[in-house]
């Protein structure tokens, strides 16, 4: 047992039936390289530890060596997903840092992209999760409309995963010709759409069979744990950034924070598909409300914040994205931390997977939709 | 056993939900494309490798060898070198050193250039077959560019 030296895990050797298992670092389910070192007895999982790191950039130390608007593609690479939700969390830090006031409409076009990157990867969870528990096709539907989504960020900032769109004081560019035709014409479909995943996967017999009672998480564990996002409120929290902080111009439109009580998978699974409908929801008062005008606010050429501290937090589609910022009045940061949901949702795996068989942890890790480089950075 | 058969007839109901969406699907037009043979038709925003196009007006690209994007680039992708041509008071670029491989694609070079003088080209199939090759000298290179992307940079990034 020593090739596990970093591990602490040991068999134990007196009779019991028990062994230690690797699942990843590439695992099909473990969406990326992330290793579980398991403690199994026969299929039951007593233990289990994650083994991080394989995928680790150094970012924050990166970040001390590059100016303030540099770092902003680089944190398109942490949560790959949702880009535009992690580049709005810093350059909103800096702008607090350095009192810039963002025009009106960029701050509505902001919402726009952070809702559209929150049904992306809830889009890419569903069919990521639909192949974990052995179903193909949610994958191919779900791609079809997310392939939609992208089309339009593309004809915004003309890429499609690595947006790199938001700037300290706004956008790089206004909104492009023809975009609110495409955004209506993607409403006024999706919600039927969202049905249709629902029927196809989230309430079939077979795999509410397997989601229901599966993976329980407590209301005091989530918090205990720093858990943030979608399986924060599937446990009962009602804690929403969007509500709480109202960052932006969320305190100006109406959507509920889609709460569930059990905190089992399949609430998990249903939060997410209610949290679509809700973004479709935010994007159709967006695009009525969205005034005309700039979208760069007044910002010095060379960006230069006076020295001093910053944390800004917005709400990822996994959960709390925060960034914290130490500047010591030169052009580069002095410290920058990200915090970033899916680290603190990943820790409760160990919480909610003891006693359940194996194939229940594949369910149980798909339904905390983790993303390995936002652990790792 | 009545809960037996009434779970039953519902497991049935729920399948036939999910294999209604299946079908319905049999009946709908494909979206895919048939690439390599039919390619999507990109927004002119795309990002696709740096390129430096000549300007049909100079006959010649617009560089002026000011290493504002050298500056912005995050990570050291591009090294130029400077020439004054005799008798001409702005300098010119002599060579314009573009790292394809370290290259992310960011835009950051592209807004900073005063002179619009570079702008991010439709290309995305940019596998080689050599490293080497892809460390790209793009006043050499001599691109031209056609289509959507070239009145986007005749305007100097305006659209329509
Ligand atoms: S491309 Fe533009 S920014 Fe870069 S050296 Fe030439 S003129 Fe200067
Ligand atoms: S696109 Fe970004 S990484 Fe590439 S050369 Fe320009 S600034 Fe550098």
């Amino acid at each position: 047992m020593n090739n596990y030296s970093n591990i602490p895990l040991q068999a134990s050797n007196n009779g019991a039936d028990e062994y230690i298992l690797n699942m990843g670092p590439q695992h099909p389910s473990t969406h990326g390289v992330l290793r579980l070192v398991l403690k199994l007895e026969g299929e039951t999982v007593k233990d289990i530890v994650p083994d991080l790191g394989y995928v680790h950039r150094g970012l924050e130390k990166l970040f001390e060596n590059r100016a303030y608007g540099q770092i902003i593609p680089y944190l398109d690479r942490t949560d790959y997903l949702s880009a535009m939700n992690n580049e709005w969390a810093y350059v909103m830090a800096v702008e607090k840092l350095m009192a810039i006031e963002v025009p009106q409409r960029a701050e509505f076009m902001r919402v726009i992209f952070a809702e559209l990157n929150r049904i992306m990867s809830h889009l890419l969870w569903y069919s990521a999760y639909g192949m974990d528990v052995g179903a193909l096709t949610p994958l191919l539907y779900a791609f079809r409309e997310r392939e939609e989504i992208i089309d339009m960020v593309e004809a915004a900032c003309g890429g499609r995963l690595t947006h790199n769109y938001y700037r300290i004081g706004g956008f790089r560019q206004d909104l492009p010709k023809g975009f609110f035709d495409m955004l209506k014409k993607f409403i006024s479909h999706f919600n039927d759409k969202v049905d249709e995943y629902e029927a196809l996967l989230i309430n079939n017999v077979i795999f509410m069979k397997r989601a229901q009672g599966v993976g329980v998480l407590k209301k005091e564990t989530a918090i205990n744990y720093g858990v943030t996002g979608p399986n924060l409120r599937a446990s009962g929290a009602d804690i929403d950034l969007r509500k709480q902080d109202a960052y932006g111009v969320y305190g100006r439109l109406d959507f509920k924070a889609c709460l569930r009580d059990n905190g089992d998978t399949w609430d998990r699974c249903k939060a997410r598909m209610a949290e679509m409908r809700e973004s479709l929801k935010i994007l159709k008062q967006c695009m009525d409300m969205i005034p005309e005008g700039e979208v760069m606010a007044k910002v010095p050429k060379i960006i230069k914040p006076a020295a001093g501290e910053v944390y800004t937090r917005v709400e990822g589609p996994k959960g709390e994205v925060g960034v914290y910022i130490v500047s010591d009045g030169t052009e580069k940061p002095y410290r920058i931390k990200l915090r970033q949901p899916s680290f603190s949702n990943l820790s409760v795996i160990k919480e909610i997977t003891i006693g359940h068989k194996i194939a229940d942890l594949v369910a149980i890790m798909g339904s905390l939709d983790v993303i390995i480089p936002e652990i790792d950075r | 056993m009545i809960k037996y058969v009434s779970e039953i007839i519902k497991g049935i109901i729920s399948l036939m939900q999910g294999l209604g969406v299946t079908l319905k699907h049999a009946f709908r037009k494909p979206i895919t494309l048939q690439y390599p043979d039919v390619k999507a038709d990109l927004p002119v925003r795309v990002r696709g490798r740096l390129v430096m196009p000549i300007d049909p007006e100079k006959n010649d690209n617009r560089c002026t060898a000011c290493n504002l994007c050298v500056k912005a680039c995050p990570n050291l992708s591009i090294r130029t070198e400077k020439v004054v041509e005799d008798g001409k008071a702005k300098p010119k670029a002599a060579k314009y050193n573009y790292n394809l491989a370290t290259c992310m694609f960011c835009n950051l070079c592209v807004e900073a250039c005063p002179f619009g003088a570079i702008i991010m080209s439709e290309e995305y199939e940019l596998a080689v077959r050599d490293k080497s090759e892809l460390m790209i000298d793009l006043v050499a290179e001599k691109y031209v560019l056609k289509g959507k992307k070239e009145k986007y940079f005749l305007t100097k990034y305006k659209e329509e």
